[in-house]
């Protein structure tokens, strides 16, 4: 046998060594891929068959104090979809033909979703027409998942919007600024009133579904499932047949108002009730309102235009974010300086000439000569010369601290969200806003609530309190409490503790004297007089230089036992005992209907 | 021949601790990585592996069979002419007759199983190239292609090649084609002919796969997967998931995830894939290690082996085994764009497993035959060493036993 043994076998060895190399770098690429990059193949093997699904929390409802639900959830259709890492553009397109959103705005969505696992919800209040359209399509869309979840439901529309506001999708600008904790994309937050106010407590916290899916989407397995948590349910202290009648009430009068002429222009109101034993709001009402289930369902842009576009400011709470000028009601300020710093005795008479003779351009209001009054009269007749006096006796300092005493100029605690502060005259702002100095006519403007004073209507409410109570301040509050799911208190909302104010029990006397003198024969309002229980109350009108002057009516009652504090004002309405003055009169009416002071179905005034 | 192999008495033990080894890991594997495929699509979570286990006890059978017949049986001319007949005829067949499963045609459909004629057309190249070659070394010649022994086996390979190119199947076809020439390059084939037998490979590679869409393709893919990783990168980037997501240990039993319809041929084509997410680094490392052996138990007989078409018949075997197993592991972990061969043993494949086991056969009816060789050679030394009345004795003894 001449067989060359050793070449070949030299060449087997050349061969062995090739596929021992090649085993060498078989083994290399598998430490490669399982010992260092492990956990980034694990991770994308996760993302590949786990698959989370958020579960919405059912936002808490919201009931009158009554236990009447106002608000509550439904459930409602979102189109989400799938976390993959590309989607092709036909999936795209289908998609953006269901859903109504053009592709860009699907892949800016998708873009904004990066960063979480969970599915991204593309629309949410999905129409039947869209359901049918998505049934329809379903087979060539894959990835995309139909999610039901709790949808807000404003129960009365209309009613109380100020108070309750609306729910919607939080905002990029309001993810980048952090105004919200714990919120992603597409996450459903309180954008105003009490829904924003309480929206921590409201929104409760999301649960979610962590399934193992293969590679068409199916369950395989269900690995962990948290449950919703359920929002805190709100019990308001706003009763809803006394609002829903003042709402009614309001809203006619003011039609009244301008078919007869009285005020053509009076399309604005704005009323707030509260209890001066507690500060609890009893009933707020902003005038004119809308519909925050537009702002749920996604509206169109007819109603968009008549939210957005009203000159009268829909969206504007005006009890709390309206500043007024509080003309006469503010003479209450100016009374308590002076019998406070004792400038003037209850019966000191002043003589009303019909201007004050220091500045004798300022005249009453319809230029009246009232003749000699003490105080009570002069602010039954809400004469303006005889607290021309008062102010030029105390100063427009010792004025301004009296004010801020009431609570004017800072915020009144109320928990609702953007509320605006008012202004106090004084020889500051002045400098500030005109770069001025002070001259006696500032503050006789002052004296009377006019020139540079600025208040709320809350903020009036909340002073109309401290003199019906004898001088304790209370916080006004909406929310009496607050009950998990299963009616238990959760929590009671904190408030401010109730404090004296410096403010000695004789002034106030005098200035619920001088009130109740107003709703007697000689007063401005005397048809208050009707009313079973007497009513101390105050007219007040505030001008206004865009158009006719703001009517006000401040009222308390009944008078030896207040149990109810009323502020109305109507925008262009003119005197306030006949464009405000009427609605207080209404709340005082169904008030003492329910307390069963007056007979059920028998109104007083025609 | 019969010396001590590792730990070990003889490269034999070795060969078929391998065998064992590779089919029982094969039978868990394959039945984790179908089970859910299975129940989905058959209704029965055993189809495959009962298939499996059957193929697997008539491969031991064929294994035994192939070594007790031995290889000098099929490397006469008739027998090989023979079956390359059969194969030949199969080959036809499958191409008129086949049924066309995901758009190629390598199957012929026998009712319970499929045969897929280019695994035996692998072997039986293997069986042909070992004799043609042998016959120039037993002439003490380098093996030249352009020469009649040689040649032979290159116009068949081409001929087996261009039959299973067209099914399509080229990841096949080109074994079959390269199974002779590297055997040609062991036999000795001068370096010229290599270059030039170099060239000409690379050039119709190169042809072919710019020639079909899909080949490109996937050599692009190869080289970077993740640039489409939902569609031609899909396959890739899957196995790569669900290997190294294995990391060090493993999921859990069976708890792999790629077989939720992640990736798909995961019991054939990419069982080390799922192996290796299941039981992780330390999996990997023992098949590797299984293949390392089998691969070193193999090269020890070939080199041991003095009869030259014996030593090319187990050269050309280890490639067949070893080679493909490499291959396809290589391919699963991206170093080689996706060709279909199969992991010897381990993947699910009937016709496979069979021309594997009949392969390992006939290396260990090389080695029974070299032993016997060597026994003779040293009774004969023995003999000549004794005087003429003991060597007598002894023969006697020889034929007593025999008897």
């Amino acid at each position: 046998m001449i067989f060359i043994r050793e070449k070949v076998i030299k060449r087997l060895r050349v061969f062995s060594f090739i596929c021992g190399v090649f085993f060498c770098i078989l083994f290399a690429r598998v430490i490669y891929m399982q010992l260092i990059h492990g956990n980034y193949y694990l991770s994308q093997s996760d993302e590949n068959r786990l698959r989370q699904t958020k579960i919405f929390a059912a936002r808490g409802m919201i009931y009158d104090s009554k236990g009447r639900e106002l608000v509550n959830n439904y459930p409602g259709y979102a189109i989400a979809l799938q976390r993959r890492k590309s989607y092709s553009d036909d999936l795209l397109e289908r998609l953006s033909r269901v859903v109504g959103l053009s592709v860009e705005m699907i892949k800016a969505r998708i873009q904004q979703n990066k960063d979480s696992y969970e599915p991204i919800i593309l629309r949410t209040h999905i129409t039947p027409q869209m359901l049918t359209k998505f049934e329809e399509e379903r087979k060539n869309l894959s990835n995309v998942l139909l999610m039901v979840y709790p949808e807000r439901k404003y129960i009365y529309n209309n009613f109380g919007v100020h108070t309750i506001g609306y729910v919607g999708e939080v905002s990029e600008y309001e993810i980048e600024n952090k105004l919200y904790n714990d919120v992603t994309v597409g996450s459903i937050v309180g954008k105003s009133g009490l829904e924003k106010y309480y929206d921590k407590v409201l929104r409760g916290v999301d649960g979610y579904t962590l399934e193992e899916v293969d590679v068409t989407g199916s369950v395989v397995r269900n690995y962990d499932n948290v449950r919703p948590e359920p929002g805190k349910s709100l019990h308001l202290t706003i009763d809803y047949e006394m609002q829903k009648k003042l709402e009614n009430f309001t809203k006619r009068h003011l039609e009244n108002l301008r078919r007869t002429k009285k005020a053509p222009n009076a399309y604005a109101a704005a009323v707030v009730a509260l209890d001066p034993r507690s500060g609890a709001i009893r009933a707020l009402l902003s005038v004119p309102d809308y519909n925050p289930n537009f702002f749920v369902e996604g509206m169109t842009e007819k109603q968009w235009n008549t939210i957005n576009t009203d000159p009268n400011l829909p969206q504007l709470n005006r009890v709390i974010a309206g500043e007024y000028p509080p003309g006469s009601t503010f003479k209450i300020v100016t009374g308590s300086a002076a019998f406070e710093q004792k400038k003037v005795t209850l019966d000191e008479l002043i003589y009303d000439g019909g201007f004050h003779p220091l500045v004798p351009t300022m005249r009453n209001a319809g230029g009246e000569v009232l003749g000699w009054l003490n105080f009570i009269r002069g602010l039954a007749m809400s004469d303006n010369v005889y607290f021309y006096e008062l102010a030029n006796r105390v100063g427009i300092d010792i004025i301004s601290k009296y004010a801020r005493i009431y609570g004017f100029g800072k915020l009144t605690g109320i928990d609702l969200p953007d509320e605006s502060k008012g202004l106090v005259a004084s020889k500051e702002v002045k400098r500030k806003i005109w770069n001025e100095g002070w001259r006696l006519g500032d503050t006789f403007n002052a004296a009377i609530g006019q020139g540079f004073n600025l208040s709320t209507p809350l903020q009036l409410a909340v002073m109309l309190s401290s003199v019906a109570n004898g001088g304790i301040h209370y916080q006004p509050y909406l929310v009496e409490n607050i009950t998990n799911p299963d009616g238990t208190v959760f929590q009671i909302p904190k408030r401010t503790e109730a404090k004296h104010i410096d403010v000695s029990q004789t002034t106030l006397n005098y200035m619920q004297q001088g009130m109740s003198a107003t709703t007697r024969e000689g007063g401005t309002a005397a048809y208050f007089r009707t009313l079973p229980k007497p009513i101390a109350g105050k007219t007040g009108t505030a001008e206004n230089s865009h158009g006719r002057d703001h009517g006000l009516f401040v009222a308390y009652g009944p008078v030896d036992n207040p149990e109810l504090c009323v502020v109305a004002i109507v925008e262009q309405g003119g005197y306030g005992s006949v464009s405000a003055g009427p609605i207080v009169y209404h709340i005082f009416e169904e008030y003492f209907r329910e307390r069963g002071w007056l007979p059920k179905h028998k109104s007083l005034k025609a | 021949m019969n010396k001590k192999f590792f730990c070990f008495d003889n490269p034999k033990n070795a060969v078929l601790v391998c065998f064992g080894l590779l089919l029982a890991v094969g039978c868990v594997n394959v039945y984790s990585a179908s089970f859910v495929y299975a129940t989905s699509e058959m209704d029965n979570s055993y189809h495959f592996v009962a298939r499996y286990i059957m193929f697997a006890l008539a491969s031991i059978w064929a294994f035994w069979v192939m070594r007790k017949i031995g290889y000098k049986f099929f490397l006469q001319q008739n027998v090989l002419l023979c079956f390359g007949g059969a194969i030949f005829l199969l080959l036809g067949c499958v191409l008129v007759f086949g049924p066309e499963i995901n758009a190629a045609k390598r199957w012929l459909d026998f009712g319970f199983f499929h045969l897929q004629p280019s695994e035996f057309a692998k072997l039986f190249i293997v069986l042909l190239s070992s004799s043609m070659l042998g016959k120039h070394l037993l002439a003490g010649r380098r093996a030249n292609v352009f020469h009649a022994p040689a040649g032979y086996c290159i116009l068949w390979s081409i001929v087996f090649a261009a039959l299973v190119f067209v099914q399509p199947d080229m990841g096949t076809a080109g074994i079959i084609f390269g199974l002779p020439a590297l055997l040609c390059l062991l036999a000795g084939v001068r370096r010229s002919q290599i270059v030039l037998a170099g060239i000409v490979v690379l050039g119709i590679a190169v042809t072919f796969i710019w020639h079909a869409s899909y080949r490109f393709n996937r050599v692009l893919m190869w080289l970077d997967p993740w640039q489409d990783p939902t569609g031609n990168g899909y396959q890739m980037v899957q196995s790569f998931i669900a290997i190294g997501s294995g990391g060090y240990f493993g999921t859990d039993w069976g708890a792999g995830t790629a077989k939720l319809f992640f990736l798909p041929e995961l019991h054939t084509d990419f069982a080390f894939a799922i192996f290796c997410q299941e039981n992780g680094f330390v999996g990997a490392t023992l098949i590797i290690a299984l293949f390392v052996l089998l691969g070193f138990a193999l090269w020890t007989i070939a080199k041991r082996t003095t009869d030259p078409t014996g030593f090319l018949l187990v050269s050309g075997i280890i490639f067949l085994v070893v080679g493909q197993a490499v291959a396809n592991m290589a391919m699963v972990c991206g170093l080689l764009p996706i060709i279909g061969v199969p992991l010897s043993f381990i993947s699910y494949g009937g016709s496979s497993m069979f021309a594997s086991s009949l392969g390992l056969g006939l290396v260990l009816s090389v080695y029974d035959n070299e032993c016997k060789m060597e026994k003779e050679q040293a009774e004969t030394a023995k003999m000549e060493q004794q005087s003429p009345i003991e060597r007598r004795r002894s023969w006697q003894i020889i034929k007593g036993n025999k008897r």
